[in-house]
């Protein structure tokens, strides 16, 4: 029987789990993804056979993290991989364990990034809707916002930033010679679909952008404009108080 | 949308007016809310003209045609004012410039200055309190203001001179309260957009108005320690006929201030519900302030011409003294009781008086 190698609370399920795992095997309940904290829970069997016991596949499947996906499962030279967003399990022989649980936590890493960005411009839509008519036309009563258009072009920004951050692995070839690892991490990214996503979340993080980026445009040529406006109009009232003295002055003398 | 705090001082405004020209008209006697209730009047003319037009353009109205409204309700308030003039104050009478003629004239000059930039509207108004001592001064306001009344010659130029700045309420400086009023609305009554820190709140405005209060009281007190010249033509005292700088001042300082408070404590607080019976009273009082204003002069004014005029053949024989204080002050509360009541039986919606009969050939 093994214990967590981590002291940290976990879940029921994962509790349970730690106790079903056979000899060798870790159960690691909070394996760091490198972004505020998020994690992913992992299992490693060390085997040269055999498959992941059902108990383990059970508790994969069960990951209230996947967001009702059903569970990615992938064998390659006597490794066997069950996962999901927020669980994983993994069989391998002793000596490439390590590496696979490597590319298995990268992986994770990757694609909980690019789910993240994916929900982040999903709650967006409606905000743009409400926007792009301002990147047609700018009004004074949209002044008040421009705080707030600016935030959202600087989130956009960010999450195309963080985006571009993890084009350099979704989108890399795979490596010759292939090893175990190279190739458990070019069909993850296969099952996942994470280069399609990542043009996807491309192609409609352009919306994002084009929209604020013509907002900004527009804000600021009427900003400048209404500067403008307002020294236009101050000169007027000027000429016009200058213009009434003066007439003023002929009236009261026709007064006279 | 209908503001509380708008009905509330505009029914002041109103009240204070009758009681001051039953007092003074009746019985000689100004009181000493006298000067409080036209300016009032007259502010909230620009702010319920921001409240109007916003109103109109957010339920889709064009440009073009709040433009042909704002022209036609401004003449019809203008002619109603000369008409006014000729009927209640008579013939000779007819180009005083009163508080109907001005707010006439301010009502198109509203519809220029709601294109304008708010920073633009407060520059205007500041260059008519400044300009206004001039005038005076240039077209010899004393001269005109000799017997203690406004009287001029039927000439172009003294009818000209009247209208902008030596009438009862000319263009110079009243405009600025009108546009000061518009600007004031622009802020507090705002349509709220998605920056809560950019909203408006009534502490500034309220903090302008004592500012500028404050500024007036001081002017008026520092008025001895200044140069003569200066004092006389720029300053020239404490009075609302002329209106002074400091009284003008003063005016637009209160106005600010009560809208601010109005606003801050009865539209925005919901506790005010609690006096519904009162809102109700001041809403109806408010929708009927045109119809008040031109009644109540006909009540207490055409009997005192009559009789002056059967009495000893001189109708304006016993204006100031045809009553005793009290009588005149009394009678004053009498009509606002009978008014009060009135309005009651025929309701606030303004089926009836001249606001509908404004609505019925404008809108």
């Amino acid at each position: 029987m093994h214990q967590p190698s981590s002291s940290e609370a976990f879940d029921a399920a994962t509790a349970a789990l730690a106790d079903l795992l056979p000899e060798g095997g870790t159960l690691d309940p909070k394996v760091p993804l490198g972004r505020e904290g998020a994690s992913v829970s992992l299992a490693c069997i060390p085997a040269s056979g055999g498959e992941l016991p059902a108990a383990v596949r059970a508790w994969v499947e069960a990951d209230p993290d996947s967001g009702g996906e059903p569970a990615v499962w992938m064998a390659f030279q006597g490794s066997h991989i069950h996962w999901s967003s927020g669980r994983a399990a993994i069989l391998a022989p002793g000596d490439r364990l390590e590496s696979v649980r490597a590319v298995v936590i990268e992986a994770t890493a990757h694609e909980r990034e690019l789910r993240s960005i994916e929900r982040s411009m999903a709650s967006w839509w409606p905000e743009l809707e409400g926007d792009s008519q301002l990147a047609f036309e700018f009004e004074e009563s949209a002044v008040g916002r421009r705080r707030q258009l600016r935030e959202r072009l600087h989130r956009v920004l960010v999450l195309r930033a963080r985006l571009a951050r993890i084009a350099p692995y979704l989108l890399s070839p795979l490596r010759h010679p292939p090893t175990l690892a190279s190739q458990v991490a070019d069909r993850m990214r296969e099952r996942l679909r994470m280069a399609a996503r990542h043009e996807a979340a491309a192609l409609q993080i352009e919306v994002f952008r084009d929209t604020y980026e013509t907002c900004g445009a527009r804000a600021s040529e009427f900003m400048l404009a209404r500067t403008g406006h307002r020294l236009e109009w101050t000169i007027i009232v000027l000429l016009a108080a200058q213009l009434l003295l003066w007439g003023f002055e002929y009236l009261s003398l026709a007064a006279e | 949308m209908r503001f509380a705090s708008i009905d509330i001082l505009r029914t002041i405004a109103i009240v204070v007016m009758v009681l001051v020209h039953f007092g003074e008209n009746l019985g000689g006697y100004t009181p000493f809310f006298a000067g409080f209730g036209a300016p009032l009047f007259v502010f909230l003319s620009g702010a319920s003209y921001f409240l109007w037009s916003d109103a109109r353009l957010s339920r889709g109205a064009d440009e073009t045609e709040i433009s042909k409204i704002s022209v036609r309700r401004g003449l019809f308030v203008l002619g109603t004012g000369f008409a006014f003039n000729l009927f209640v104050w008579l013939p000779e009478e007819i180009f005083i410039w009163d508080v109907l003629t001005f707010i006439g004239v301010a009502l198109l000059i509203l519809n220029a200055a709601r294109r304008m930039p708010r920073s633009a509207c407060i520059l205007a108004a500041a260059m008519a309190a400044f300009v206004a001592p001039f005038l005076r001064d240039m077209a010899d306001f004393s001269a005109y203001w000799e017997p203690g009344y406004f009287e001029y010659d039927p000439t172009l130029s003294d009818v000209l001179i009247g209208f902008l700045a030596t009438g009862y309420f000319p263009l110079f400086p009243w405009i600025g309260l009108t546009l000061a009023g518009y600007a004031t609305a622009s802020w507090l009554f705002a349509r709220p957009n998605h920056d809560a820190e950019a909203a408006p709140t009534p502490a500034r405005t309220a903090a302008i108005g004592i500012g500028l209060l404050a500024l007036a009281i001081v002017l008026w007190l520092a008025e001895s320690w200044l140069p003569a010249a200066f004092a006389s033509v720029v300053l020239g005292g404490w009075t609302m006929f002329p209106a002074t700088t400091a009284y003008f001042m003063a005016a637009t300082g209160v106005a600010m201030l009560l809208l601010s408070l109005g606003h801050r404590y009865v539209d925005l607080d919901s506790r005010s519900r609690r006096f519904d019976g009162v809102l109700r009273i001041t809403k109806t009082f408010s929708r009927y302030s045109l119809t008040i204003y031109i009644v109540h002069h006909v009540v207490h004014l055409w009997p005192l011409w009559i009789y002056g005029y059967l009495t000893t053949g001189d109708p304006t024989a016993l204006w100031w003294q045809a009553l005793p204080v009290t009588y005149s002050l009394a009678l004053g509360v009498v009509f606002l009781i009978v008014c009060g009541m009135v309005l009651r039986a025929l309701g606030p919606e303004r089926t009836y008086g001249f606001e509908a009969l404004m609505r019925w050939v404008c809108d």
